[in-house]
């Protein structure tokens, strides 16, 4: 909520923004090689922050402060780090880990690293006619209120997934990079507008 | 009646005892031969006795029989499931019949349970007619979980290609249920209670209460209100029976909708006030639609020649059904969502910080963990990408060493804080104690694991035993067999192109004639024969799994396959204890000259392991 207030008050840089509106980052996924096998027992008996239950999952649960993220550590090597607002973050939290592993006594390298998912959300703030949407737009749009009360629209070009709800939130998820999100959203914006609550 | 040619005219046949069909007249032989028709049985390989013969398949139907079996039982569910729901309309099956049909044929059911996909169908043969049913019903019949009752139904819209189709495209309207809901309550049903509750469901949308809310609350709320309104006494269990929400949920629009100016008119004024919406529905709403950019027909009749657009991207039959539907653009209140985000963005402004702050919280988390969830099954076919990456990544190495160094210390984390995270002894200790009760049955597992595989190495070690003598003859032989194997290894690697699998074993078969025939023994010779067959089709099988395997992935995974030998190893030696049996009842010699040949297999696996490793070496 912080980092929205200090966006909010950052002039929006018009040409690469034409809504003046910015997605703010919530999650990013990555994932990196550590290039080695892993024992998990023993990691996980010797790591405060780490949780291993081998019936439930394959994997050690591990989790850092700073940046306030969570890893799956397997014992292939691969790790799975979540949780972090940016990308230079979601690479500091992964080498944060991978230090850890090498100081628990395993030649642990950092390889491949590779942002998976990001999901980014803003507030147009105007009521949107979700109806409207899934009218005119049906081949992208799947609005079911019964099972969901957002709108799914599924963009093809660039290739992101919208959660758009009546309240005006906007959800993004499926960009590998940030740039993606950006656009998607100014692709969406004209299109909100159509459908947005008449002021009397 | 038969043709006689004696008699030259057509008289009646006779067939005596069963025998040759003769004229009754003169006695000629008209014919010699006859067919049985009772049914004959024979016995299978099972030994279980069978119809002979096949049903020829019939040309009325397309389908093979077991397909038509499945079809009509499908017919028979969909009809109960709808007869069931209070629709007696056969025509409702039949067309859900035709949306399964496409469903079978595209593998649909396979994964999934059948009356799901029933149900699936029935329920967009509903959606086409307009029939006030909700998935809500379908789940409450079939005791299923609406959710994956409603996956099934995405999923097979996309299988039947609806996505750009009405069905999926136009959201189900609330004001279809309002009748049946009534009937339910009321048991004879009430025009007047079911005319008020339209009307309020007529508010409501034009108050931006319905956009993103399950119909049937919509429902239950304005059915409870128009029946008090009506003197009606019914309480509120009664319409969280019929409509299938909860009484939190009838709450909560109760008091959306007594924030409405439409919950302070009296029945009449309702009534009245809908009549004149019903007339000025026709007007757009001045200057509302100033916004609006684009001129491209998006609805259903974009490809209709003649249709113009009209407002909103839809033509006018398109942009009156949206108007309907959902109350239009203009008026009423704000959606409650909207207020409730406006509340938390005035409460930002001021110094407190707000409760509300921690739903949010909370939902991020939400949303952070399903989108975990998410990249977790996407993560699955990227760890095979990985491996390729990981392989290419080895190609270039050294182009890259001096980035790689750097990166691979990762000196710049502060250890300082990284040793916060890492036990001292006495907590390794704890820990260690806790994490082992706490999977105390995961332990267990694995010991009994460990134990049976001990077991399988004592038995392999102790056949391993048995073999000690001849150790000279078998050492000899299996360091030429290895020999062999590695010339023929290495032509292979030569030879990288498809033709030479079919001159391999050819070139193997003259070289184990060469070996037999420069040694010269009779009896050795021919086991020799036998066993060293086996070690070569052994081999090829090897080769043959490396071949399904990319080039690159044969270097990396040769001491994988070194694994995969043992439990075969361990199988031929059951198998050669089988015969053995059978040896010794022949001659005591046979059996011995059978463990030396056991011996030399022992000793061809080991050899292999290493040139294994040799060739894995060779690779850098």
């Amino acid at each position: 909520m912080a980092e929205q207030a200090l966006e909010g008050s950052q002039p929006v840089d018009l040409t690469k923004h034409p809504s003046g509106i910015v997605p703010t980052l919530q999650n990013i996924v990555s994932t990196v090689s550590l290039d080695c096998k892993l024992e998990l027992k023993s990691i996980a008996l010797q790591a405060r922050n780490a949780e291993y239950n081998p019936k439930r999952f394959a994997a050690v649960i591990m989790r850092i402060r700073e940046p306030k993220t969570t890893a799956l550590i397997f014992a292939s090597g691969k790790m799975v780090c979540t949780g972090a607002k940016s990308e230079q973050q979601s690479k500091l939290a992964a080498r944060k880990y991978a230090r850890i592993i090498q100081k628990l006594g395993f030649p642990a390298k950092f390889k491949d690293f590779k942002i998976q998912n990001i999901v980014g959300s803003c507030d147009v703030k105007f009521p949107i006619r979700l109806e409207g949407l899934a009218y005119s737009h049906g081949a992208f749009s799947s609005y079911e209120p019964e099972l969901f009360p957002g709108l799914i629209y599924r963009m093809k070009q660039p290739k992101i997934v919208l959660l758009i709800f009546v309240s005006g939130k906007i959800v993004l998820t499926g960009a590998k990079v940030r740039d993606e999100t950006y656009t998607a959203f100014e692709n969406i914006y004209p299109v909100l507008t159509e459908f947005r609550k008449n002021q009397q | 009646m038969v043709y006689c040619s004696h008699c030259a005219k057509n008289v009646a046949g006779e067939r005596l005892d069963d025998g040759f069909l003769c004229c009754g007249s003169c006695g000629r032989v008209l014919e010699d031969y006859f067919f049985a028709e009772e049914p004959s049985f024979v016995k299978n390989a099972a030994g279980q006795s069978k119809l002979s013969g096949n049903y020829v398949r019939t040309v009325q139907s397309e389908y093979s029989e077991s397909r038509q079996r499945t079809l009509d039982r499908a017919y028979d569910e969909i009809k109960y499931l709808s007869f069931g729901l209070g629709v007696n309309d056969e025509h409702m099956a039949e067309q859900a019949l035709t949306f399964y049909k496409i469903a079978l044929e595209r593998n649909f059911t396979r994964g999934r349970k059948s009356e799901q996909v029933h149900a699936a169908c029935l329920y967009i043969a509903f959606r086409h007619n307009n029939k006030p049913y909700l998935l809500i019903d379908f789940s409450n019949y079939l005791r299923t979980d609406v959710y994956v009752l409603g996956a099934v139904f995405l999923q097979l819209c996309q299988v039947l290609r609806l996505g750009e189709h009405p069905i999926v495209q136009k959201p189900v309207d609330p004001s279809l249920f309002i009748h049946r809901y009534t009937k339910n309550l009321l048991k004879r049903g009430s025009k007047a209670v079911s005319d008020t509750a339209l009307a309020i469901v007529a508010s409501m949308k034009r108050d931006w209460m319905q956009t993103g809310r399950k119909p049937s609350g919509l429902c239950g709320a304005a059915l409870y209100i128009s029946a008090l309104a009506h003197g009606i006494k019914c309480s509120k269990p009664d319409i969280l029976k019929i409509v299938h929400v909860c009484e939190a949920t009838l709450t909560k629009r109760l008091v959306e909708f007594e924030d409405t100016e439409s919950s302070s008119l009296t029945v009449e004024e309702l009534n009245t006030m809908a009549k004149e919406h019903e007339k000025n529905s026709m007007i757009m709403p001045g200057g509302g639609l100033k916004g609006c950019i684009s001129k491209d027909l998006l609805c259903e009749h974009k490809e209709d020649s003649g249709v113009t657009h009209f407002a909103l991207g839809l033509c006018e039959a398109c942009y009156k059904d949206f108007d309907k539907l959902s109350g239009g653009l203009g008026g009423g209140l704000d959606p409650p969502a909207f207020q409730r985000a406006e509340r938390e963005r005035f409460k930002k402004t001021l110094p407190e910080e707000s409760v509300d702050e921690a739903c949010a919280l909370a939902n991020a988390s939400n949303d952070q963990f399903k989108s975990h969830k998410e990249d977790l099954h996407a993560y699955v076919p990227e760890s095979i990408g990985a491996n390729v990456e990981h392989e290419a990544t080895k190609d270039g190495k050294y182009d890259d060493s001096h980035r790689e160094d750097e990166s691979e210390t990762l000196s710049d984390i502060d250890d300082e804080e990284v040793d916060l995270y890492i036990h001292d002894e006495e907590g390794k200790h704890i820990k260690k104690l806790l994490w082992e009760t706490a999977n105390r049955e995961y332990l267990e597992e694995q010991a009994a694991k460990e134990a049976a595989a001990a077991a399988n190495k004592k038995a392999f070690e102790a056949n391993f035993e048995n073999c000690s003598e001849d150790l000279l003859a078998a050492r000899e032989l299996a360091a030429s067999s290895a020999e062999a194997v590695a010339k023929s290894r290495k032509e292979m690697r030569q030879k990288r192109a498809y033709e030479a699998k079919n001159t391999r074993p050819a070139q193997s078969a003259a070289e184990a004639f060469g070996q037999m025939s420069n040694k010269k023994r009779n009896l050795q010779g021919l086991k020799s024969k036998v066993n060293f067959e086996l070690l070569n089709e052994l081999f090829d099988e090897m080769e043959n799994t490396d071949d399904l395997k990319k080039p690159k992935k044969v270097r990396f995974d040769l001491p994988l396959d070194n694994d995969d030998n043992i439990p075969s190893k361990v199988e031929d030696k059951n198998e050669d204890e089988m015969g053995l049996a059978d040896e010794f009842d022949d001659e005591g010699d046979m059996g011995e000259m059978y463990q030396n040949t056991e011996n030399m297999a022992d000793k061809y696996f080991p050899e292999d392991g290493d040139f294994g490793y040799d060739d894995y070496d060779d690779y850098y």
